[in-house]
């Protein structure tokens, strides 16, 4: 298999390029989503929420 | 379960009402950006002709206000990211009034490259066509991770506060309570989401600090890897990036400030945090003429025909007055303002950094046009000359009002000082946070 070919072809052939931006970009918004599911999910640890706790419902 | 901090008031105070003041400036911002966006649609429809850029003058002040901007946005990823990898709990103030700079400047940097293009459809070239080879296209890559990452990283570290906001302003308009409510995403500030949403930023800060050296290493390339003068020098990257965490700092110093009176903030963004970014600020303006001399000497010393055509014009030919006001106002007077007069002075500290940040951009257009009026194949595109036009200077000055705008418009509906951050203990949290600095006196505000 020829590498050096394939990474020529890569840079210099018209398309590749865009596909790389969209996969870069649709595996970062994945990560972000995940990693933001996960923080609010701790949340879920029995802990009261703060609608439920009335000493934190004030108004300043 | 919110942190407990002695500032919330005060902090909150702002996001209670929206005064006439307010209305006012938003009117008057709006405008201008209407302006702007009228300027935009006629050149729109009669194309690129009618701006100052010409052959072979083919960047002109968009690419100056994309540099810049993407510049400015440096700040938030400096001060958020880099020093919270450096343990520099003095930040924690200032976090977010520097990363909502990062947030509101991407999309007018970003932005530029799209009204340079003419026809705004052209950027879906890069997606159909576009080839890794091309600079543009790692520009597009890092620029918009850039982007997206500094979104998500804002409003991580917001989470806590809007949650608050949703639990305490009770007497806001019913949309704004909905707003928070939606935004806060369920948050119920348990112990746990908050060690896991510390663990995410403390693992984000890292990438992004990987992130913004690439972001205006990359953008400085798009200059580098031609073979342009003036351009083509590996220290362009270095050089490009310590000018952004400049404009970026002076530009916190700025914004900090009118909050400060504004908010009426006196005591949470005290005038010791001003004196640490001052220092910040001296180290930042002699590194930026360490890099001023080690490339302007580098070209002068080599004396290579077409460097010296422009080296010279930016000396003493047509650019002189222009690179010469830039060294003043980036570096003889905020310097000596720093060392003599900004100690516990606010007023002069924000004097300096106005002065900085208008200089940058005088530094950025000194960098992109003598380059073009003076290029490499002088023999087949002659001598070039630029001067911007109307719709350039509408849309540049949109694209300012536009940032101010958001800007304002954020301070108003959420807190610019992060509460949790700032606040004396987080729930489940064992220690006691240090994040505000003992006090100092201010000479004069």
């Amino acid at each position: 298999m020829d590498i050096g070919g394939l990474v020529s072809t890569f840079f210099n052939t018209a398309g590749p390029g865009g596909v790389v931006v969209l996969l870069i970009f649709g595996g970062a918004l994945t990560i972000y989503y995940f990693l933001t599911r996960w923080i609010i999910a701790g949340g879920r640890t029995g802990s009261p929420t703060a609608s439920e706790d009335p000493s934190t419902k004030t108004d300043v | 379960m919110h942190p407990k901090n002695q500032h919330e008031k005060t902090i909150l105070a702002p996001l209670h009402r929206v005064t006439t003041g307010d209305y006012l400036l938003w009117g008057a911002l709006l405008a201008l950006m209407l302006t702007g966006l009228a300027a935009w649609i006629w050149q729109y429809l009669q194309g690129l002709g009618i701006t100052g850029m010409n052959r072979p003058v083919y960047w002109g002040v968009y690419i100056t206000n994309f540099v810049f901007f993407i510049g400015l946005a440096h700040s938030g990823t400096f001060i958020s990211a880099i020093l919270r990898i450096a343990g520099q709990s003095w930040r924690a103030p200032l976090t977010r009034a520097a990363e909502a700079i990062t947030l509101f400047s991407l999309p007018f940097g970003a932005g530029s490259i799209i009204i340079d293009m003419g026809h705004p459809e052209r950027i879906l070239n890069l997606i159909l066509y576009g080839r890794f080879q091309s600079p543009i296209m790692w520009d597009v890559t890092a620029v918009g991770l850039y982007m997206l990452s500094s979104i998500v990283f804002f409003y991580l570290s917001l989470l806590p506060d809007i949650a608050l906001c949703r639990d305490r302003l009770t007497n806001v308009p019913r949309w704004q309570q909905r707003m928070y409510k939606i935004l806060a995403l369920g948050w119920n500030g348990s112990p746990e989401q908050f060690r896991r949403l510390e663990k995410v930023l403390d693992g984000m800060a890292v990438f992004m600090t990987m992130l913004v050296v690439t972001v205006h290493t990359v953008v400085s390339w798009l200059f580098g890897m031609t073979v342009q003068p003036g351009w083509h020098t590996a220290l362009i990257g270095p050089f490009f990036l310590l000018g952004a965490i400049l404009s970026g700092t002076a530009a916190v110093v700025i914004a900090l400030a009118i909050l400060r009176k504004v908010y009426r903030l006196e005591k949470v963004l005290h005038t010791g945090l001003f004196n640490s970014l001052r220092k910040l600020l001296i180290t930042f303006v002699l590194g930026w003429l360490y890099m001023m001399i080690a490339e302007h000497l580098t070209i002068g010393y080599a004396s290579m025909t077409e460097e010296m055509t422009v080296l010279n014009d930016k000396f003493t030919g047509t650019y002189s007055l222009i690179f010469w006001s830039m060294t003043v106002l980036v570096f003889v007077v905020p310097l000596l303002v720093f060392i003599f007069k900004g100690k516990n002075n606010i007023g002069w500290m924000v004097f300096a950094s106005v002065l900085i940040n208008i200089g940058m951009w005088m530094e950025r257009y000194i960098v992109i046009i003598p380059s073009e009026t003076s290029p490499r194949l002088f023999h087949n595109m002659g001598q070039g000359s630029y001067m911007p036009h109307l719709p350039e200077v509408l849309i540049t000055l949109a694209c300012f009002a536009g940032l101010i705008f958001l800007y304002a418009l954020f301070t108003r509906f959420f807190p610019i000082v992060p509460i949790w951050e700032t606040a004396e203990a987080l729930p489940g949290h064992t220690h006691t946070n240090e994040t505000s600095p003992v006090p100092q006196p201010a000479a004069s505000d």
